[in-house]
C-alpha cells in the first residue's frame, strides 16, 4: 500500500484513532507511524478532536477498589522488586516478612474495600459482636493479573476478585490454583482461582491456617481443574503474606 | 474553567515526577470520565475496572510523555483509555454480544446528557465537533460514533446497522473526510 497519497494517510491516520483501523493493516500502520513526525501529527489531530467525544458521557465514579489497586501495584514495585517466582518455599518466607510490613496497612485497606457490599440501608444494632477479621493479601501471578483475596477462618470463606486482562497461563488448558503454607512450611490447597471478576468459594475441609501472624499464600500454574496431586505440579508464579485486617 | 485544563497539566507534571499527592489528585478528577467510556465500551464492570487500572498505571509511568501539544489533559487521559479498550476489545470481543439492532444507541447529539464541567473544560473542541458532526449524513454520523463509543469494527457495524460491509466502510470513510474539512478546512 502507498503511504505518500495525503487523502489516503489522513483516511488511515483518521480510521486508526477511530478503531476501525484493524489487524495487519493496523500493526503496518503502527510501525509506520514511529518514522514518520507528519503522520503522527494527524493522529493528534484525530486524538483531539475524537477524544472530545468522551467527555459528552455523564462521569461514572468507580469503586474504590481500583485505586486501592493501582496504589498498590505503584507502591510494591517501589518496595519489593523480588523475583516473580521463587521457587523454594523458603524464598516465600523471606518475602513474606519482607514484604508483610508494606502489606499490613494496605491489607486493612483492601479488607473494607472487599467488605463494602451494595448500599443497602441498615438498621443500627444494638449489639456489637467481636467478629474476628479475615486476612486479606493480594497477588499478582504474572501479565496483569491480580487478585486480591479474601481469607475468612471464622466463616471458612474464601472470596477472590481478580483484574488485569493479560492472563500468565492459558485458560484453554491451564488454571491458576492458590495454596497456603503451614508452619512446616508445605503447601495445602485452597481451589483453583477464578479466571476474571470475582469469586467465593468454601475453604477446603481440614485446611487450617497457621499459626503465623502473616501466613504465606502460593499461586501455581496448574492443568485445568487443578493439580492432580494434591501438592503443586507447575511453577510457583508469586506467593506472599496475607495479613489479618485489624 | 480553563483552569480546570491547567490544574491537571500541572497534576500531570508533577506526576511525572513522581508526587504520588498529585497522582491521586489527577485520578480524583479524570477517573470518573476515564470509566464512564471504558464502562460504555466494555460493557462489562470488571473488565472496566482492570483497563481503568492499566490505564493510570500507564500514566503513572509515563506522564512525562504528556505534552500540551497532545491536547487538553482529559482529552489525553481518554485517548489512552480508550486505546486502552480497544486493545481489550480486540483481545476479548468473541466473548461480547453484539445487539441485534444498535441504531438506537448511537449518540444523538441534541439528547444526550453532558457532563457541564467537562464541557467547560474542553469545550472549544466539543463545541467544532458537535457543529460539524451536524453536517454529517445520517449514516455517516450513526456510523462514525458507534465506532467511537462501542468501538465496532467495520463488520461488526455492517452487523448492528444491517447494511453491507463495503457500504459501512464507505460510510465512516465519507464521515471522517467530511469532519476533517470541516474540522480544518
Amino acid at each position: 500500500m502507498k503511504y505518500q497519497n495525503p487523502q489516503l494517510r489522513q483516511s488511515l491516520a483518521a480510521e486508526y484513532v477511530l478503531g476501525t483501523l484493524r489487524g495487519r493493516a493496523r500493526t503496518r500502520f503502527t510501525r509506520l507511524l514511529a518514522g514518520d513526525s507528519a503522520l503522527r501529527g494527524e493522529v493528534r489531530f484525530w486524538e483531539q478532536r475524537l477524544g472530545t467525544l468522551g467527555l459528552r458521557l455523564k462521569p461514572l465514579a468507580p469503586r474504590p477498589v481500583v485505586w486501592a489497586a493501582i496504589d498498590y501495584a505503584i507502591n510494591a514495585s517501589k518496595v519489593t522488586a523480588l523475583p516473580p517466582a521463587p521457587g523454594r518455599i523458603n524464598l516465600w518466607r523471606v518475602w513474606a516478612v519482607a514484604a508483610s510490613l508494606a502489606t499490613v496497612g494496605l491489607g486493612f485497606e483492601l479488607w473494607q474495600l472487599m467488605s463494602q457490599g451494595p448500599q443497602i440501608v441498615e438498621v443500627p444494632r444494638i449489639v456489637q459482636v467481636a467478629q474476628p477479621t479475615p486476612y486479606v493479601a493480594m497477588l499478582a501471578p504474572g501479565g496483569d493479573t491480580r487478585y486480591v483475596l479474601s481469607l475468612a477462618p471464622h466463616t471458612g470463606m474464601i472470596k477472590a476478585v481478580v483484574t488485569g486482562a493479560q492472563s500468565p497461563v492459558d485458560y484453554g488448558s491451564r488454571c491458576l490454583e492458590l495454596w497456603v503454607l503451614d508452619d512446616s512450611g508445605t503447601p495445602h490447597s485452597l481451589g483453583v482461582l477464578p479466571e476474571s471478576g470475582e469469586a467465593q468459594w468454601p475453604m477446603p475441609k481440614g485446611v487450617k491456617m497457621p499459626s503465623s501472624a502473616t501466613p504465606t499464600l502460593a499461586i501455581s500454574d496448574e492443568p485445568r481443574g487443578g493439580s492432580p496431586t494434591g501438592a503443586p505440579t507447575g511453577p510457583v508464579l508469586t506467593a506472599g503474606p496475607a495479613v489479618r485486617a485489624l | 474553567m480553563a483552569a480546570d485544563a491547567a490544574l491537571l497539566q500541572k497534576l500531570l507534571v508533577d506526576t511525572a515526577r513522581g508526587d504520588q499527592r498529585s497522582f491521586r489528585q489527577l485520578y480524583d478528577a479524570s477517573s470518573s470520565h476515564l470509566f464512564s467510556l471504558l464502562i460504555r465500551m466494555l460493557k462489562r464492570r470488571d473488565w472496566a475496572e482492570e483497563a481503568l487500572q492499566d490505564c493510570y498505571l500507564k500514566v503513572w509511568q509515563k506522564a512525562e510523555t504528556y505534552a500540551p501539544d497532545k491536547g487538553a489533559p482529559l482529552t489525553w487521559l481518554m485517548t489512552v483509555a480508550r486505546y486502552r479498550a480497544l486493545d481489550l476489545l480486540r483481545m476479548k470481543r468473541p466473548e461480547v454480544e453484539i445487539p441485534e439492532d444498535d441504531e438506537g444507541r448511537a449518540m444523538d447529539f441534541e439528547d444526550e446528557t453532558e457532563d457541564p464541567q467537562a464541557r467547560a473544560v474542553e469545550q472549544e473542541g466539543i463545541g467544532a465537533l458537535q457543529e460539524c458532526m451536524k453536517g454529517l449524513q445520517d449514516e455517516q454520523q450513526r456510523s462514525v460514533l458507534l465506532a467511537y463509543y462501542e468501538g465496532y469494527t467495520h463488520q461488526e457495524l455492517a452487523q448492528a446497522m444491517k447494511a453491507p460491509l463495503g457500504t459501512v466502510k464507505s460510510w465512516v470513510r465519507r464521515g471522517l473526510q467530511k469532519l476533517r474539512e470541516c474540522l480544518e478546512p
